[in-house]
């Protein structure tokens, strides 16, 4: 935020109280914001006792994190296999074969083109009619691995082109063959580079399993969308609870990107 | 039959595109205000534009599209499913571009702001002749990737019921069982985000000159 | 004498209770699908798990209840045994079908209605439930009739034949389609849509849960009779299952089902199973 101070003046006295008025409206204006929704909010009933009782229930609490563990076992599996995926076909991306390089290309523009959504749902009809009859769970980390590694590869394969070619040059002209320079000079410092970006994608594979409502699978936000058919008066709130734990999980994965990131800067390059 | 599955399935196409300009635009608007905000002198704006992105970043879209359009007429607001899904769609894409636009300002040399206060340019000025257009060089490359996502992120408001490409494709295939429908749609976002790429990229020569 | 006398009684129950432990195991014909759900050990059940009365995956037991979860565990525990050898995969108005017919599910009890239209693509079995198409509207709404629903915005669930049913009385009733019934139940009680049309036995739950922000018109104008959707060429499947529905009526187990799960729906009609 250094810019702030470089993009003006440092206020002299007057500039300090206007500063300070600035503050003032606009923190009362942000507050008038947030107080006329939740205001509306309470007058239509959406604080009732009777809309949130069904949250003071520690079974339906049960039932919810049952949703989160189905949620962050399909993006764990998903994020694993992606980020697996994704080394190779980066690899690829950037091969001198033509061939190769060009499947590649596709690969990742195909996957990179077409919405999750449309994806899932197109798994979901087409797979069972050529006899691959899963579990909803396998479509959804099927197609989140698919989706997400063509953009993973397009991460890690930037972090192999930031590196200078001076490294992968060093490691030739002492005898190591392409592949030994690749796994032991190149990739660990792409990727390591790459880290934070690699944590952001992660955190959108997260968010994505949400997209598994439509197969149906009993995620987390489905979860909380059938406790609002048990009770329908519920259906904000649980849509609401089921936001705030998704916000839980991104926040912690916000958290370790960060450090992730001020870590790098720390350490010596 | 063939023909009428056909009508039907542009009709989605126009309304992915509807919804993709309305969203845009009010993700851009909304966007850029957010980006005020955040180098703004009030620290408690500064404060509310970087708590809007970070819980942006932190819910998934198909969330607040839910809490949107079924939430809206629960306050009294009875807006049909397509604009709520115009203003879900919007505020998601707004935290991002904001991101975008901060981070074209943060890519100006520092030096060249220092330069043009030393000579007395005012904030405004500063921001007019210096910031913004240097800026603009980081900026629209990053929103042509943003608009691109963001056409891919309409197919969620299939969910609430909006008939574009997606839900028009699930539904044709629920009638007549043939999941061609599904290849067709995947052609038809293809349709519509490489011209938008090309679009972007011819905006760029205008608009942006190279140093 | 007596110990041999004894050791023949015993001996005899021995064998006796044997052979009915193995004959209550019901052997099948071979290469039916009974015989082929027997070996497999469970009756994998496609239902939408999100419908009260009928299917509901309750969140305070973690445990489906309702009259199809029930008529799903019966015929469990006369293909294989037991009551909980059923798995429940939730399914959608809009893929409850394409379930069945890739086998991914071996039935699907998900308020199907049967029609002819349908009897070209899958088999049904039953009906083992007879409803009616119904509309609900919120509770201070003006429409009365049908004819009402003229120029209104009518919600429906997408897989659904309600559209089609209400187009031919209403035709110029605007419809708007969502994934699921209680979506569609939430909007007409926000007033986002005029009224939502669908079978009244899915409608009920909706006005039991808010009897204050909605109400069923109650006039059913169509005859939707709830079929368990199997195969389309599995006939021996279908009949099999018909007979056991057909037991189930003569001895009063569907009543008795009736009477747990579906006694707030009305007056019981009893279905007479179709065989066709």
């Amino acid at each position: 935020m250094s810019e702030n101070v470089l993009l003006y003046e440092q206020p002299g006295p007057v500039g300090l109280l206007k500063n300070r008025v600035y503050a003032v409206v606009g923190g009362a204006f942000v507050l008038t914001l947030l107080w006329s929704v939740i205001y509306r909010l309470y007058q239509r009933g959406q604080f009732d006792h009777d809309r949130w009782s069904v949250f003071l229930n520690t079974q339906v609490w049960g039932f919810l994190l049952n949703g989160l563990y189905a949620t962050l076992l399909v993006a764990s599996i998903s994020g694993a296999l992606s980020f697996a995926c994704s080394v190779p076909i980066a690899l690829a991306r950037t091969s001198e074969t033509y061939l190769v390089r060009k499947v590649a290309e596709i690969y990742i523009s195909a996957f990179r083109a077409v919405p999750l959504l449309l994806l899932i749902l197109f798994m979901t009809v087409l797979l069972p009619t050529v006899g691959f009859a899963w579990p909803a769970m396998a479509f959804l980390v099927v197609a989140l691995t698919l989706h997400h590694s063509a953009l993973a590869a397009e991460i890690v394969r930037s972090g192999i082109m930031s590196l200078e070619r001076g490294q992968q040059e060093a490691a030739l002209s002492i005898g190591m063959t392409g592949v030994q320079s690749m796994c032991y000079i190149v990739l660990p410092q792409a990727i390591r580079r790459m880290m934070p970006a690699l944590i952001g994608q992660l955190l959108a594979i997260v968010q994505d399993t949400s997209l598994g409502y439509i197969i149906p699978y009993n995620e987390l936000l489905r979860c909380s969308q059938l406790i609002s058919t048990y009770a329908p008066q519920s259906l904000l709130q649980a849509a609401f609870v089921s936001t705030l734990l998704y916000g839980m999980i991104s926040a912690l994965l916000m958290i370790v990107q960060h450090k992730v990131k001020t870590r790098k800067r720390s350490v010596a390059k | 039959m063939f023909w009428d599955y056909v009508f039907r399935f542009l009709q989605g196409m126009g309304v992915t595109l509807e919804l993709s300009f309305c969203s845009i635009l009010l993700a851009l608007l909304a966007g850029i205000l957010l980006a005020v905000m955040r180098i703004c002198p009030s620290s408690p704006l500064r404060f509310f534009s970087w708590s809007y992105v970070e819980a942006m970043r932190a819910t998934p879209v198909l969330a607040l599209l839910i809490m949107v359009v079924w939430g809206l007429p629960k306050l009294g607001f009875m807006y049909s499913e397509f604009s709520s899904s115009v203003l879900a769609l919007g505020l998601y894409t707004a935290a991002w571009v904001s991101e975008a636009i901060r981070a074209g300002v943060a890519s100006v040399p520092v030096g060249q702001v220092e330069a043009a206060r030393s000579i007395g340019m005012s904030f405004g000025r500063i921001l007019h002749s210096i910031v913004i257009p240097q800026a603009i060089r980081t900026v629209i490359p990053s929103l042509s990737g943003i608009v691109i996502v963001h056409i891919k992120t309409t197919s969620v408001a299939a969910v609430a019921g909006v008939l574009e490409i997606t839900a028009t494709s699930q539904i044709i295939n629920v009638e007549s069982a043939q999941w061609l429908w599904f290849l067709g749609a995947a052609a038809s976002y293809l349709i519509l985000t490489v011209p938008t790429g090309w679009l972007f990229k011819a905006i760029e020569q205008k608009v942006v000159f190279v140093r | 004498m007596r110990i041999a006398n004894l050791k023949v009684i015993v001996a005899s129950l021995v064998v006796g209770l044997t052979l009915a432990g193995i004959a209550s195991a019901e052997t099948f014909p071979s290469g039916s699908t009974m015989e082929a759900i027997q070996k497999k050990g469970k009756v994998v059940v496609g239902t939408s798990l999100d419908g009260p009365g009928f299917s509901l995956l309750n969140p305070t037991t973690n445990k489906a209840e309702g009259f199809e979860i029930d008529l799903a565990k019966y015929l469990a525990k006369r293909l294989t045994g037991s009551e909980s050898n059923v798995e429940f995969v939730p399914v959608l108005s809009a893929n409850r079908f394409a379930f069945v017919q890739t086998g991914r599910v071996d039935i699907s009890l998900a308020t199907a209605t049967i029609n002819d239209e349908r009897k070209k693509i899958i088999g049904f079995a039953g009906p083992y439930y007879l409803a009616g198409q119904d509309v609900l509207v919120g509770k201070n709404s003006n429409i009365q009739t049908l004819n009402d629903l003229n120029g209104k915005s009518v919600c429906v669930v997408t897989g659904t034949d309600s559209a089609a049913n209400l187009l031919k009385v209403a035709p110029k009733a605007e419809i708007h389609s969502l994934a699921d019934e209680k979506s569609c139940a939430e909007a007409v009680s926000d007033g986002r849509f005029a009224a939502l049309t669908d079978d009244g036995a899915v409608l009920v739950p909706f006005v039991k849960l808010q009897p204050d922000r909605v109400r069923i018109l109650g006039k059913p104008f169509t005859k939707e009779p709830y079929g368990i959707v199997v195969k389309h060429d599995d006939v021996q499947f279908r009949n099999w299952i018909n007979t056991e529905l057909e037991t189930m009526i003569k001895n009063g187990e569907w009543q008795r089902l009736y009477d747990k799960d579906l006694k707030e729906f009305g007056a019981a009609q009893v279905p007479a199973v179709e065989r066709y």
